[in-house]
């Protein structure tokens, strides 16, 4: 059995989801709702809603895994998003998303121990000329080099310290 | 009706039948991945396509329904071209670790791709680095090999309800297997693995011993329960490395008792030389010596005038039975003798179904006394497959269900000792009488117990009496059912307590188990026979039994191991294990079927029957002339087509077990459950000790935290345990396990398998 400790957020997600019971038609409202809650499904409470629900938790997790929407991990405070489309692909993508996972130290869809970072991709942002694209926040980063993808990210903890 | 042409061949099928069954009805095959004839069809795999003459695309078989006038073809180029791809892009990314892998042999794709495959590689890429996860003492599951037919995902979910398996990520990158846990066994596990089309999933226990196709194949019965599953036996040079369960009878599935539970066959502790006893020591003699000396001592013992008994396990055949009753009965002239070595007064009793079959098709199930996924594991699987998607209503009065709870209607979980108490109850509900004074203390509502009965009154249940009910609950029981119309169907322990019975091997004075043994403490018994059977481990109350073993005379144990029964005997007879011997063994609808012997006897190691016969001809009184176990079937056959009739078995029991702080029940965990499991060393694994189990609530409330150690203390024995919290038991109550050779929990045991007890947390 799982407990939820007492948090404001916690009761929150409790509240809602005690709703539905024994519902396994009600799992995405569920999980999108916690989601919304924390930022991301953490696994206690992929376990409390399997558990609410009476689904099995590995199916939860399944359905988490899915879907892109959901996430297991806390969102950074930025998130990088490298284009791995037709075109960023054959311009090299791949080697940029590489390059910012490894001097990050995360996988994709991770995000950075400091919580400043998350990167994750998408395909085709619809600045093929740009390729190879990635995109923070709002803005749209092109004809990116690893290197000079790098030297992007790291601008944005120069510009903290400024 | 539809009709359809298959590669040429005309045939007529009802309406809604798939492509593929057609096709198997006129004897054309279409390879297929995640099609599985007792799985619903899901049309994941696309190795089935087929053409269909006026369609633009290949249509997958296994989903898609013929209609009439179609014109079909398995084999044309396309179809051909298409399994060629198919094949072609399953092996892009597989390990093609054929030779290091258990399912080379029988793993469907390499069987396809012999078959229907190309030897080309036109694209290359990376092959699977996965890692392997070994999940247990049970399987391994290897995702690189995975081919994602999510068979293993469908049957977890169709027949079990769902456990801890699941499918994860999409696409390329799907992978399958547990969430939460690094150990996998969840009672029908070998299923998977059987189901497993590729070596994704294999068995740890068979892992590396041997290739399938040096295995000889033998047919036989599971030897654990009275649901009698058929099993391949697989033997390899006198050992048994490998379970199939390819015959299907009585259920597609079977259990992990008969899939796995088979190690203790080959174990190296087994004993296979007849010992006597000598002073403090065992010495090993020959066969003819033991079975002189015991025939000897045995009419030494009756001839100065003291009695002679036999205790047999519930698991042998009915020839073992026969012979054995005879030579008590006829030779040695003793009234003593009994297979209900699990404890318990009742006898068998005919029911009113015939088959697994009948009991899916029940409309509604009442079950009461046990956890029917231990004892009866695959009768568990038909009353779930029952109540799929809300057909059928099942209705629990049971104490710690560990399976059926989630598909019950309503579960009526009582404490330790109450459910008769709350059957009772329910058949003054539904005679409309005053019950709620009956429900005090069990910790049964009103509720639950008004629904049960309305929801009984509504459809037709079968009703299904468990192991763990007394003469009396049975009564009960009955009456339930007349009330109702129904007759109901009454399990047994052990594998062939049916047969036991049929061939009369019981006193015919109706004496229990505890009887005999109390009058071996008395010394009207002087001289007792065992078979096949650790009395400490399995009889629910060792302080009885070692009264009893201490005060004879003459103590014969025939088995397999030197078990604790064993340190007391006067002399060991090596015994056989159901894969060295056939015979017939009758199962839970009284069928008889064989039993096959898959290698000959290990050593000196002889069947139950084989000794009678010996011991008879020592004692000067031959039964008779039997060589093999043949020769004695016809007498079986003949003995189970007459009525026997049970003597009287009521008021038997005695109250006051419930005494102490908390009412305990003491139950087999499964992989303890069944003949010889402490000799299975996957099973051991799985659980090494015996522990308590705790409701969370009532274990908080009482100040204890999941893993504590504690003493649980009964008449002043002390016994050291682990403490876990499981939310199947009843608040209020305890299970404790039962089912271990190496620790004496049986003494507090006084007969019956309730028992109040006292817990504290142990000092460290
Ligand atoms: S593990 Fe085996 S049964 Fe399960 S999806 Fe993979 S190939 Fe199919
Ligand atoms: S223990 Fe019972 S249910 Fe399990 S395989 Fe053996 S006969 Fe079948
Ligand atoms: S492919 Fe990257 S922007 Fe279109
Ligand atoms: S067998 Fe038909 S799609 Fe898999």
């Amino acid at each position: 059995m799982v407990k939820l400790p007492d948090t404001p957020e916690h009761n929150r997600v409790k509240e809602f989801v005690s709703q539905f019971r024994g519902d396994k038609g009600s799992l995405i409202k569920a999980l999108h709702f916690s989601q919304g809650v924390f930022g991301y499904l953490p696994p206690e409470i992929i376990e409390y809603i399997a558990q609410e629900l009476e689904i099995p938790a590995s199916h939860v997790y399944g359905v988490v895994s899915f879907y892109n929407f959901f996430r297991t991990e806390p969102m950074g405070e930025y998130e990088i998003r490298v284009c791995l489309g037709t075109a960023c692909h054959v311009k090299g993508s791949k080697e940029v998303l590489e390059t910012l996972c490894r001097k990050l130290g995360i996988k994709i869809g991770g995000t950075t121990k400091d919580g400043k970072f998350t990167v994750s991709t998408v395909r085709c942002v619809g600045a093929c000329p740009l390729a190879p694209v990635m995109v923070i926040g709002k803005e749209v980063y092109g004809r990116l080099s690893p290197q000079k993808a790098w030297n992007i990210v790291r601008g944005y903890y120069e510009e903290e310290r400024t | 009706m539809p009709k359809v042409v298959i590669d040429g061949i005309e045939i007529e099928v009802p309406p809604g039948t798939t492509i593929l069954n057609a096709a198997q009805r006129v004897g054309v095959e279409i390879p297929v991945f995640c099609y599985h004839p007792y799985l619903k069809p899901a049309g994941i795999c696309r190795m089935c396509l087929v053409e269909v003459e006026g369609m633009p695309r290949l249509l997958p078989a296994c989903i898609t329904e013929v209609q009439d006038g179609w014109e079909i073809y398995t084999n044309s180029d396309r179809v051909k071209d298409a399994r060629e791809w198919l094949l072609e892009f399953v092996l892009v990314n597989h390990p093609l670790e054929c030779p290091i892998c258990d399912e080379a042999g029988e793993c469907e794709l390499q069987n396809f791709v012999f078959k229907f495959g190309e030897p080309r590689k036109r694209l290359y890429d990376e092959p699977f680095k996965y890692p392997t996860r070994y999940l247990g003492p049970l399987i391994v599951h290897q995702m690189n090999r995975c081919v994602l037919c999510r068979r293993c995902v469908r049957f977890s979910d169709e027949a079990m309800g769902g456990t801890d398996w699941g499918v994860y990520e999409r696409g390329y990158r799907t992978i399958v297997g547990p969430y939460e846990r690094d150990v996998f066994a969840q009672k029908y596990t070998f299923n998977m693995e059987a189901l497993c089309p590729v070596g994704a999933i294999t068995s740890n226990i068979y892992r590396y011993k041997t290739r399938i196709w040096k295995l000889d194949f033998t047919n036989s019965v599971c030897a654990h329960c009275e649901v009698g599953c058929w099993l391949d036996l697989g033997e390899r040079d006198g050992q048994l490395l490998k379970v199939l369960h390819r015959r299907g009878y009585p259920s597609p599935w079977i259990c992990d008792k008969g899939g796995y539970g088979f190690e203790y066959v080959n174990h190296s502790e087994r004993i296979t030389v007849p010992l006597r006893r000598e002073g403090n020591r065992l010495r090993g003699v020959t066969t003819d010596e033991a079975l002189e000396f015991v025939a000897g001592r045995l009419k030494g013992l009756v001839e100065s005038g003291g009695k002679v008994a036999a205790l047999v396990s519930p698991h042998l055949t009915c020839e073992d039975y026969l012979l054995m009753g005879s030579f008590m009965k006829e030779v040695v002239g003793s009234d003593y003798l009994d297979y209900r070595l699990y404890g318990g007064n009742t006898y068998p009793e005919r029911p009113a179904v015939d088959s697994l079959e009948g009991v899916e098709k029940a409309e509604a199930y009442l079950v009461v006394g046990e956890d029917l996924s231990v004892h009866h594991p695959v009768l568990a699987l038909s009353v779930a497959k029952g109540c799929k998607e809300g057909r059928a209503s099942l209705y629990l009065i049971v104490t710690g269900d560990s399976f059926l709870f989630k598909f019950a209607a309503e579960h009526a979980n009582p404490l330790p000792g109450k459910e008769e108490k709350v059957l009772e109850a329910l058949a003054s509900v539904l005679g409309g009488k005053d019950y709620a004074s009956l429900l005090e203390g069990t910790e049964v509502s009103e509720d639950t117990l008004k629904a049960m009965a309305q929801g009984l009154q509504e459809k037709k249940p079968l009703i299904i009496g468990g192991s763990r009910l007394t003469p009396e609950g049975r009564v009960l029981l009955k009456g339930v059912g007349e009330r109702l119309g129904i007759t109901p169907l009454f399990l047994d322990w052990g594998s062939n307590s049916k047969g036991a019975f049929q061939m009369g091997f019981w006193s015919p004075g109706g004496e229990s188990v505890e009887d005999i043994l109390n009058k071996c403490v008395s010394g009207e018994i002087k001289g007792l026979f065992v078979s096949s059977m650790d009395l400490f481990r399995d009889y629910p109350n060792g302080t009885l039994v070692k009264e009893a073993l201490s005060n004879l005379d003459f103590l014969v144990v025939h088995d397999m191991f030197f078990t604790e029964t064993v340190a007391y005997s006067d002399c060991y007879l090596p015994a056989t294990s159901f894969a060295e011997d056939g015979g017939t063994v009758v199962n839970m609808f009284w069928e008889a079927k064989k039993r096959n012997r898959a290698f000959k006897p290990k050593d000196e190691s002889m069947p139950l029957w084989q000794v009678a016969l010996g011991l008879s001809r020592k004692w000067g009184r031959p039964l008779g002339d039997f060589g093999t176990v043949e020769d004695v079937t016809p007498l079986v056959r003949e003995r189970l087509s007459q009525v026997v009739e049970a003597p009287s078995t009521l008021g038997g029991v005695k109250a006051a077990h419930l005494k102490g702080d908390i009412p305990a029940l003491f139950e087999y965990p499964f992989y303890r459950a069944g003949m010889r499991t402490d000799f299975c060393n996957a099973f051991v694994q799985l659980v090494p000790e015996p522990y308590v189990t705790l409701n969370p609530e009532y274990g908080d409330e009482l100040g204890f935290k999941n893993g504590d150690i504690v003493i649980m203390e009964v008449d002043g024995n002390q016994f050291r345990m682990k403490l876990f919290f499981r939310d199947e038991v009843p608040r209020g109550g305890a299970i404790v396990s039962r089912g271990f050779s190496d620790f004496p929990i049986t003494r507090a045991l006084k007969g019956l398998w309730y028992r109040g007890i006292e817990l504290r947390a142990a000092k460290e």
